[in-house]
């Protein structure tokens, strides 16, 4: 049987017939120059194509002053959801930009705030907490390892300089400016909206004892107190660093169902400790609404608002909390939990 | 890492650099460390194992070649064997051995016998039968016994071959390891050629082709018929694709190197007929591995029909269980062996047959029975059990009357087009090498030409790929 990489004639004439370092430089600068066009066409679909995206909603934020940032994990994004987030608009009568994303514990979090801090200065911040966020790698450092979250990022300074003060985004720096995962989808962008959204919102839960357990077991896994300790330190930070710019950070506690909330185990409690000590320290409000909405019919799964809890939730509870904060000076009514 | 993932390929570069800066007697410790810590981002625990079997070939090779006694070569595949039973075999023989012996040591309903539950390392059936091919080499005279134990720890673990092959036999790989490889510049762009056209079928065609192979074989009996008669055909080309994609990322990367690895697949699915298939399509080093260390060894075809018939079962039989430890890989292995039996046995009538009929559509007919055959034996490798595999037979075999009404009607979605334009455009390919190989034709071309194929080659990668860096298939053998 013979080798398959053996050297054919024709082969070895070219090799005679110029430098190969020359050739592989040209065909390599052609090819750069063709990979950049790509990119550049790319980035023209992901800027006209963008929606959810909260990179895409840092790159294209008016610089100046804004209104309310909603941070968070899965949680909070129904909160910007096709309808909702207008509704939210309306209702509060302040102009909301829902940043969350699915599984973005404290650090994700910190770095999109660092990036939307480059570019636009906040009135209000309110960062909705999940406890399970605190506990794992996998939400944090990790997430920030996902390329799908750079996939619909357009190129932009404040997020540059934002992965670059941020160790744990470096490893996707290089991926971020080549844009290799914008490239990759050039052909097919999808819908820049959530799976959740698109398929899920509408949806109503039927309560399942196993399902629930099987949940809060996946969220809640047994995680060492150092690595809780660092993450509740990174919420501290991101708080001095939204009051440093003259925002006011606030904690929501989003509404769930009792069947989910009393399945939650002792981390979750540790966790809380923990961040009503920063509350404390820091002057910081929380808005807890985890008692209101409890029955299954406002959720699309064990612990998610689906579109008949976020509409009733938008317009009810969280829109009375904005809507206090509306005009100059204005803060958030919470002085009870301070 | 991935062979398949962008960061490998960046490391690949960095390496075929400083391999190409060293001096050529001293690039085997850079290939070796390579490879090694390669190998460790799986699970620097695998290191161990890798260690063990290249200690146990070199031990075993040098008392060899002291005292040429059987006893030693027993020894040496032994020691080799019981590391891949113990990591690959252990479960699945606890696991049908435990309803034998429960009668037998206890009334007692809950009897059952422990399992290991260890994680197979990955590609260790490769490495595993490189040591072996390098002992019984030994043995028999047609390889040296390697003193240098870092040039023997580098045949075994080289980076290219280490987790899905090509099984390379010592005799022809590691005296160019040795050498340290030499730059040629044509056998740099032929190897690059290897490794663009091995990741197109890896990372655009096979798995592109994994959602349709899944969506079918996942609970077929509630699937549509068509549905799972999409996900039979086209886990045929997905698993062509990856396995000879990885095997032509693996002989560029080595041609890249400085080195030559056989030929591992020659378009099997032009075969005329399974010994063919086989004997000289794919893949390569692994038949010919069977024939060297097991067929040659049982008698091969020179104790009479029957036994020939029987070594051939046996061989299969084997051949399957090396690619995993169940029975759906036990049955794929004897089908092949079944339709090999027939097929000799049934060559006198074929021949008649075909010096009736027209050559060319004598061709056309064999190549297209052949890849059915083929086809029927890859759903028990795709199962994830008996039961679904027969589900999967059921499911086409009970629709087949409404077959046509039933594919006119089914909803083909434009990812399915796509995917079925890419297999269009592989068989186109495989038509053409199979008349003319590229790599005898293509530097010819003018530049710009052949470039335009490079370009449109990279750009399929880069827009089309799916860089999610899956897992090779092979690799869990």
């Amino acid at each position: 049987m013979a080798y398959n990489t053996a050297l054919p004639e024709a082969a070895t004439e070219v090799e005679r017939a110029r430098p190969f370092w020359k050739t592989a430089l040209v065909f390599t600068l052609i090819g750069l120059a063709l990979y950049f066009a790509l990119l550049a066409i790319a980035e023209v679909r992901v800027r006209a194509t963008g929606e959810r995206n909260p990179f895409f909603q840092i790159a294209t934020a008016a610089s100046g002053e804004s209104d309310v940032v909603i941070l968070g994990a899965s949680h909070a994004m129904p909160l910007g959801f096709e309808g909702i987030g207008t509704l939210l608009k309306e209702r509060s009568g302040r102009d909301v930009m829902v940043l969350a994303i699915e599984g973005g514990g404290v650090v994700p979090n910190a770095l999109l705030l660092d990036a939307l801090l480059r570019k636009t200065e906040p009135r209000t911040i309110v960062y909705a907490l999940d406890t399970f966020a605190f506990l794992a790698g996998q939400w944090n450092e990790e997430r920030l390892n996902d390329s799908d979250l750079y996939a619909r990022a357009p190129l932009d300074g404040a997020i540059i300089g934002a992965m670059l003060a941020e160790p744990a985004a470096w490893r996707n720096l290089p991926g971020y400016l080549l844009g290799f995962d914008k490239v990759n989808r050039i052909l097919n962008p999808g819908v820049d909206r959530s799976e959740a959204e698109l398929t899920k919102f509408d949806r109503t839960y039927r309560a399942n004892d196993r399902i629930d357990d099987q949940r809060v077991a996946y969220l809640f896994p047994d995680a060492p107190v150092e690595l809780m300790e660092g993450y509740v330190e990174r919420l501290e930070e991101m708080a001095a660093k939204a009051q440093q710019v003259g925002s006011e950070f606030a904690i929501l506690l989003m509404p769930a169902p009792p069947r989910y909330t009393s399945r939650l185990p002792q981390s979750h409690e540790a966790v809380m400790e923990q961040v009503r000590r920063v509350v404390v320290e820091m002057g910081l409000c929380v808005i807890d609404h985890t008692g209101l909405l409890q029955g299954d019919e406002n959720y699309y799964d064990t612990d998610h608002l689906n579109r008949t809890g976020a509409e009733a939730y938008v317009s009810g509870a969280l829109a009375d909390v904005l809507r206090s904060t509306e005009g100059a000076g204005a803060q958030i009514t919470c002085a009870e939990n301070r | 890492m991935l062979p398949n993932s962008l960061n490998f390929l960046a490391l690949l570069g960095a390496i075929t650099l400083v391999h190409y800066m060293l001096p050529q007697r001293h690039r085997w410790w850079m290939l070796l460390l390579a490879s090694v810590w390669l190998y460790s981002t799986f699970n620097s625990l695998y290191l161990l194992l890798l260690a063990y079997t290249t200690l146990v070939a070199w031990g075993v090779g040098l008392a060899l070649e002291r005292e040429r006694r059987r006893i030693w070569l027993v020894l040496g595949v032994v020691a080799q064997l019981a590391v891949l039973i113990l990591f690959k075999y252990a479960d699945f023989l606890l696991e049908t051995a435990e309803p034998l012996l429960r009668p037998l040591v206890a009334a007692n309903e809950a009897f059952a016998l422990p399992r290991m539950e260890w994680l197979l390392p990955v590609g260790l059936s490769f490495y595993v039968f490189s040591c072996i091919s390098y002992i019984v080499d030994v043995w028999r005279g047609t390889q040296k016994a390697e003193r240098h134990l870092g040039h023997l720890a580098l045949f075994v673990a080289f980076f290219p071959k280490l987790i899905a092959g090509p099984i390379e036999r010592a005799p022809d790989l590691l005296p160019q390891l040795k050498a340290g490889g030499t730059f040629s510049e044509a056998r740099v762009v032929l190897g690059l050629q290897f490794l663009l056209w091995g990741l197109i079928k890896k990372v655009v065609i096979a798995d592109g082709l994994v959602s349709f192979v899944d969506a079918g074989f996942s609970m077929p009996a509630f699937q549509s018929a068509v549905t799972v008669l999409i996900a039979v055909y086209f886990y045929a080309f997905q698993i062509y694709c990856d396995f000879s994609g990885y095997s032509d990322m693996a002989i560029g990367m080595a041609a890249i190197l400085g080195f030559q690895f056989r030929a591992n697949f020659l378009r099997p699915y032009m075969s005329r007929n399974v010994s063919e298939s086989w004997s000289s399509r794919c893949p390569i080093p692994l038949s010919r591995w069977c024939r060297a260390y097991l067929c040659i060894p049982l008698g091969g075809s020179r104790a009479g029909k029957l036994r020939q018939y029987l070594n051939l079962m046996i061989v299969f039989g084997l051949s399957g269980l090396w690619h995993g430890a169940a029975l759906t890989f036990l049955i794929w292995g004897l089908l092949n062996g079944l339709w090999q039996v027939i097929w000799l046995s049934c060559r006198p009538v074929i021949t008649k047959i075909s010096a009736v009929m027209p050559a060319r559509l004598f061709a056309v007919l064999s190549v297209l029975l052949t890849f059915h055959l083929v086809l029927v034996t890859w759903v028990f490798f795709r199962a994830e059990d008996v039961a679904t595999a027969v589900a999967v037979y059921q499911r086409i075999w009970g629709a087949l009357p409404q077959m046509p009404s039933l594919l006119a009607g089914y909803n083909y979605t434009p990812a399915f087009w796509y995917s079925l334009c890419l297999i269009v455009a592989l068989c186109l390919v495989e038509w053409l090498q199979e008349r003319r190989p590229v790599e005898t034709w293509l530097p010819a071309w003018p530049r710009a030409a052949r470039w335009s194929v490079y370009y449109a080659g990279l750009a399929l990668l880069v827009v089309t790929g799916h860089w999610g860096a899956a897992e090779f298939v092979y690799m869990q053998f």
